[in-house]
């Protein structure tokens, strides 16, 4: 597991891209429900700071993922960004309610695009471990 | 056979973008067949569903109410809505020859169900006479419902303390029924004396939707069952002319109009899944013609070696069954997750009986997709690999000397 000066990679790039992709669609595309009339938040709006901030925080690991050459460095930011996605997988519906209708942005729009982000960053994460794991192998023999 | 497998991935990783290439259209194939099937069984099973959970041969509702396609609306969308009639047209329907029972519905639309909800449509039933509601409740439900006990359709997400408030007045949900995927999902099914406490609730609150008329003494709708061995139509012809101001509309009628829309939705995803299917199979054929012939050379070179005709074939063959393999269960993934977490966006958008098949065809689907995607793009390298067994080698190598 030495340190080694290489060039980013397709994985690291896409992982970046990916986090990026999933800071940005909660923020925008797939943000929760707005305000109630009175001007008081609904619970999705707490589910979906919650992703924000698991986003922000894949966006900091895949910037660490893409800038360190350490492979042992890169398989444990590959574990912490696994961690994360479930995290956010778990967080709207599950871990925090959402409203009470089906027919509402934050069960229509907010949770599947926050599913499908973070299933495409585990996707991501999941196959840089295993690239890693090969190549690590490959330098014992 | 080893060989030829071993060759084969080896030709295929040395060549990243020309095999990223090829796996994305075999991907493209299997996504357009397993999310266009998906979304043609999930409105099939809709409409079945939709059929099965009307429960009644005719449906009686005020004159307005149909004109303005409100029932519609409630059932299918599940936008909230109310209109109302005497009760004295219960009788009136029940007089009718041929009607073997009448059972009345009440439809309320709630103000607003606590945080985080836009109004419910509540449905109030007759427990004494209901034939087209209790089935399916059972089915979640076996006791009786008390008063002040409602059942949520499966959409509506029932709070810890499982109480909904509705007009001031707090219901404890007992229940949560099975998706249909109609309007009815986003409903709340409550007996007689709930209902009219709840009616009763919403004038104290200053909602008027009677205008003026007795709340005890006012129904919704009428579901009629028709005698064995009567015809329906007639039956529904004959409330039409003899009872006023309402229109009795057959079951059949409201399923079919329906279907018709759904004709039309299948038909336009089957042509594109058609038309994607037909465009990826040729592109397809010409790549892997396209790629032989710039082979030719390396397939000569290889029968000098001592590779048999039958062997360059194989070739050929794995490696389109290792592209059409990889690009299939991508293609499916993707497919899976477009298609399952957006499914509530998908059925909102297409305003049509929306409702997943179970996971035995789900999974065959799956399996399905694959499979067909791997024997089309088996089939596709067919040509090259009939093309290349009939390479003359010594002619290949004199031309590029």
């Amino acid at each position: 597991m030495e340190t080694k000066k290489r060039r980013a990679g397709g994985c690291d790039l896409l992982l970046l891209v990916l986090s990026v992709v999933e800071l940005v669609g909660i923020r925008t595309v797939f943000r929760p429900c707005g305000p109630k009339e009175d001007g008081s938040w609904m619970n999705c709006h707490w589910a979906g700071q919650a992703v924000t901030g698991i986003a922000v925080c894949l966006v900091i690991l895949s910037i660490a993922h893409l800038l360190t050459g350490n492979r042992g460095m890169k398989l444990g930011l590959d574990v912490g960004v696994m961690v994360l996605t479930v995290f956010s997988v778990l967080i709207p519906g599950r871990l925090i309610g959402l409203c009470m209708m089906p027919d509402m942005r934050c069960h229509q729009l907010m949770t599947p695009g926050v599913t499908v982000c973070s299933v495409l960053v585990l996707a991501a994460a999941v196959a840089d471990a295993a690239l890693i794991g090969r190549k690590g192998k490959r330098h014992e023999v | 056979m080893k060989f030829e497998r071993q060759l084969a991935r080896r030709n295929l990783s040395r060549r990243p973008v020309r095999t990223a290439a090829l796996i994305l259209l075999a991907a493209f194939l299997s996504f357009s067949v397993f999310a266009g099937s998906m979304i043609v069984l999930s409105l099939q099973n809709g409409l079945e569903s939709y059929e099965s959970r009307l429960g009644a041969d005719i449906v009686v509702v005020p004159y307005e109410a149909r004109s303005h396609g409100t029932l519609e609306s409630i059932l299918l969308q599940g936008i909230p809505g109310y209109f109302y009639m005497d009760e004295t047209y219960l009788d009136k329907v029940r007089a009718i020859s041929g009607v073997e029972s009448a059972s009345p519905q009440f439809y309320l639309a709630s103000a607003s169900a606590g945080c985080c909800s836009v109004a419910v449509q509540i449905i109030g039933f007759d427990p004494d006479t209901d034939f087209s509601i209790q089935p399916w409740i059972r089915e979640s439900y076996s006791r009786d419902l008390g008063d002040g006990d409602v059942i949520v359709g499966s959409g509506i997400t029932v709070p810890k303390n499982r109480t909904l408030r509705f007009y001031n007045q707090d219901c404890r949900v007992v229940a949560s029924l099975d998706q249909t995927g109609t309007g009815l999902d986003t409903a709340v099914y409550a007996n007689m004396n709930t209902i009219q406490a709840l009616m009763a609730g919403s004038q104290t609150e200053g909602f008027d939707y009677f205008g003026g008329a007795d709340p005890q003494r006012t129904i919704s709708s009428i579901m009629v069952k028709v005698k064995d061995g009567c015809s329906i139509e007639s039956v529904a012809n004959d409330i039409n002319i003899h009872v006023r101001h309402v229109e009795a509309t057959q079951a059949k009628t409201m399923v079919s109009s329906i279907a018709g829309g759904l004709t039309n939705v299948s038909r336009i995803i089957g042509g594109l899944t058609a038309m994607i299917w037909a465009l990826a199979i040729v592109i397809l054929i010409l790549a892997f013609v396209m790629i032989s012939h710039e082979r030719t050379r390396e397939f000569a070179i290889l029968r000098v070696m001592g590779a048999s005709q039958r062997m360059l074939s194989g070739l050929l063959r794995w490696e389109a069954a290792f592209i059409s393999l990889v690009g299939a269960v991508l293609g499916v993934a993707v497919g899976a997750l477009v298609v399952f977490p957006f499914s509530s966006l998908i059925r909102g958008k297409l305003d049509l009986p929306y409702l997943m098949p179970g996971s035995g065809v789900v999974l065959g689907l799956l399996v399905g997709s694959v499979v067909l995607a791997v024997a089309a793009g088996s089939l596709t390298s067919a040509i090259s690999a009939y093309r290349i067994s009939r390479i003359d080698t010594g002619l290949i190598l004199r031309e590029g000397a």
